[in-house]
């Protein structure tokens, strides 16, 4: 079975070059260099249809960089994506139109990404139009069905943006996103900024629609409790690179890499009770000044010589589970 | 002995505003013993922030205390003068906020921060203070502290700046600190170290501390006790550990039964239907009455926070639930017992009209 979405070997690198004061000063023998992050570093992954992929790691590791590159956001500086067997880089205009509506992000703050002066009926409808899925005349019942598959009143299409709370105005940006017939949604922390309550309303929603419109998702979160509701499989990233692979279940039965394992004991568990907390040390180093062989060295409790030196590799540590480190690779 | 260091009762704090007034704080009660953390937890908007800020004396117009007591030991601090407020402040008592620039002046060093602090509450020279502030860093997992208090607040990253405001506030061995969602920028494995390292100092300070959160989840780990906000009020209190594993309140409960856990995976979540009330337009009834499925038509009135007592539980006679350092209260008319089985999936349509 081919992947329906195929990450290959993807790294995107952001550069701030020079301006034109820092180059003058250079040349008077300041020692100015060109910014240049590593966002994401030879990152491989492949979904099947139907199936959600969960995306977790601390601010800054690459999560939505990833997500961005998947949705065609952003142009990898390397690698590929592969959707339904063909490379973007070989698809041709009109296939990577199709591409780009095919696949939709979901962001975490709606409303940014709204704009406040349309109604709701415009912000839903204005894409399919646009693109010829519905006339200009179906507008209005399209608008009424998107907003109740996605649990909207439809009486309040003629409304503004400000005149919901967060929890509609999310719903309203998946509407928008469903309106253009997607197979495949990025969502990108798209539940973080709403209250409990409704984060489960919103869950439960992106679960129906799963089964409804048989989509597949990449679900990037920092919250893993969520994550491990939603995801049948996840990868924890860890500055830029994908550090381990595993089905939702085995990750949490038993995490293999050290950082998947400290990550894991320190999330917040509201069923464990009262614990004295054990940290691992230190803070996730700076992406710009990245360490070598394996970025996680410096704090890993676990590391040798070899994890300064070299980068390990994700590969196959056991039956369908992937992992980057030496620690493991050497035992397999 | 435990000690009782703060109690508030009746707390109300409203804010007059030209749309009308809001009850921001509308009958909290709630109390916090010598080296324990309450964790103060609800949804956004539901007045944890206005409580922190009362107890310090910190409301700002339109906004003002207009009922009720809150004690610090054996004094009461509302109506007292702003001077004395201000003493008591970075003193007795501590605030440590979600931005650590509220707390931090960015033009200062660390250094000079730390022992105008100490100096301001106490005759001490500046190589003590200097001391103390060193020691006060390390304390606080802050490594080489003694370079660090030579920088100023933005050569710091935001894990380490919470970490220098926490810090601040535990210089002079307060009796009470309130911390306002202090890690919800931070990443989980800087969480977990702060809140390791909070634990540890009241621990062995004996200062009592309320960390105000909207994750249950923080506080089920780092709390002796939670009180739930709904709307202005404190509608549950209790150890956490009985609060999380036996909920009262249909509220608590609710919000308990939607975050996910090991056992939901791959389901349903249970969800809360509807949202939270305006404050500006509370009635008489109870705010949460409108999303709740125990309701009957003795909603329509506000129901007190009352000790909890649980026919049968464990014994034949009725039993208080709770040891007596953290007495159980909920608000409610129809308290889910902790026998009950709790009603599954969503609910949403089967509230009772
Ligand atoms: N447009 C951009 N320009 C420059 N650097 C960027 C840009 N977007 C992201 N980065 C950097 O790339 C790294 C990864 O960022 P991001 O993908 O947003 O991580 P995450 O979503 O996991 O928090 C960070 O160091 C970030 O500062
Ligand atoms: N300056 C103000 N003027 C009017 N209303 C305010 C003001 N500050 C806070 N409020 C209201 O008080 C209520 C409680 O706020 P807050 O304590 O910040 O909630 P929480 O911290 O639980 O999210 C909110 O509904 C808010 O709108
Ligand atoms: S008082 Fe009534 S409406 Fe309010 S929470 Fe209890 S049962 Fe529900
Ligand atoms: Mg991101
Ligand atoms: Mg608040």
């Amino acid at each position: 079975m081919t992947a329906l979405l195929d990450i290959r070997n993807v790294s995107k690198v952001f550069r701030t070059p020079l301006d034109g004061a820092e180059k003058l000063a250079n040349l008077v023998g300041a020692n100015n260099r060109e910014i240049r992050v590593q966002a994401t570093d030879d990152v491989s992954l492949s979904l099947n249809r139907g199936e959600v992929l969960g995306v977790v790691g601390e601010s800054g590791c690459g999560k939505s960089t990833l997500g961005r590159t998947v949705a065609g956001i952003h142009e990898a500086t390397s690698g590929d994506i592969v959707w339904k067997g063909k490379a973007l880089s070989q698809m041709t205009s009109r296939e990577r139109k199709a591409y780009v509506l095919a696949v939709q992000m979901i962001f975490q703050d709606p409303f940014s990404s709204l704009n406040p002066r349309k109604r709701i009926v415009q912000a839903v409808s204005e894409a399919p139009v646009a693109h010829g899925l519905i006339s200009r005349r179906e507008r209005d019942d399209y608008t009424v069905e998107m907003l109740n598959r996605v649990g909207l009143d439809p009486s309040l299409r003629d409304r503004f943006p400000h005149q919901f709370s967060g929890g509609q105005r999310q719903r309203i940006g998946i509407a928008r996103a469903l309106a253009v017939n997607p197979e495949f949604l990025v969502c990108d922390e798209s539940i973080a900024a709403l209250d409990v309550s409704i984060q489960a309303q919103i869950i439960n929603l992106f679960m129906d629609l799963r089964e409804e419109l048989d989509l597949t998702y990449m679900f990037i979160s920092h919250d893993l409790s969520v994550v491990r509701h939603i995801s049948d499989r996840v990868a924890i990233m860890y500055l830029g690179r994908v550090v381990e692979l595993a089905p939702t279940s085995e990750l949490f039965a038993k995490p293999l890499h050290p950082y998947a394992e400290a990550l894991l004991a320190e999330a917040p568990d509201l069923r464990a009770g009262k614990r004295t907390f054990h940290p691992i040390k230190g803070e996730v180093p700076s992406p710009l000044n990245p360490p070598s062989g394996c970025h996680f060295h410096p704090r890993c409790p676990q590391a040798t010589e070899i994890c300064k030196a070299v980068k390990p590799e994700l590969r196959e540590v056991a039956p369908g589970r992937q992992a980057a480190c030496h620690l493991l690779s050497d035992a397999a | 002995m435990t000690e009782t260091v703060l109690s508030i009762d009746n707390l109300q704090t409203h804010f007059f505003t030209r749309g009308g007034v809001v009850k921001a704080v509308n009958g909290v009660s709630l109390s916090v013993n010598r080296g324990e953390i309450l964790g103060l937890v609800g949804e956004s908007g539901s007045g944890k922030s206005i409580t922190g800020f009362s107890i310090l004396g910190l409301v700002d117009e339109p906004g003002r205390i207009v009922g009720g007591s809150i004690r610090l030991l054996d004094r009461e601090l509302v109506g007292l003068p702003d001077p004395e407020l201000r003493r008591l402040r970075g003193g007795r008592m501590a605030m440590i906020f979600q931005d650590p620039m509220m707390t931090l002046n960015p033009v200062l060093r660390i250094e000079t921060q730390m022992i105008e602090a100490i100096q301001a509450h106490e005759k001490v020279s500046r190589k003590e203070a200097w001391t103390r502030a060193r020691d006060g860093l390390a304390q606080v997992g802050i490594p080489s502290p003694e370079e660090r208090l030579k920088c100023y607040p933005h050569e710091l990253s935001g894990g380490m700046r919470q970490r220098v405001a926490i810090a601040i506030a535990f210089l002079n061995r307060p009796d009470f600190i309130v911390a306002d969602e202090p890690t919800t920028a931070l990443d989980v494995t800087i969480q977990s170290q702060i809140l390791a390292e909070a634990q540890k100092l009241c621990r062995d300070s004996g200062t009592a501390m309320i960390w105000i959160t909207h994750d249950l989840s923080v506080v089920a780990g780092l709390a002796d006790t939670i009180a739930v906000m709904y709307a202005g009020r404190v509608v549950e209190t209790g150890a956490a550990a009985e609060v999380v594993a036996a909920p009262r309140h249909p509220y608590t409960s609710g919000l308990i039964r939607s975050v996910p856990g090991e056992h939901m995976t791959g389901k349903r979540l249970f969800q809360i239907p509807g949202m939270t009330p305006s404050l500006l337009r509370l009635g008489a009834e109870c705010p949460f009455s409108e999303r709740c499925f125990a309701r009957t038509p003795v909603c329509a009135q506000v129901p007190d926070l009352v000790p909890d007592l649980v026919p049968g539980h464990g014994a034949t006679e009725e039993a208080a639930i709770g040891d007596n350092r953290h007495p159980r209260a909920v608000r409610c008319h129809h308290p889910l017992s902790a026998a009950e089985p709790l009603p599954t999936g969503p609910l949403s349509a089967e509230l009772p009209s």
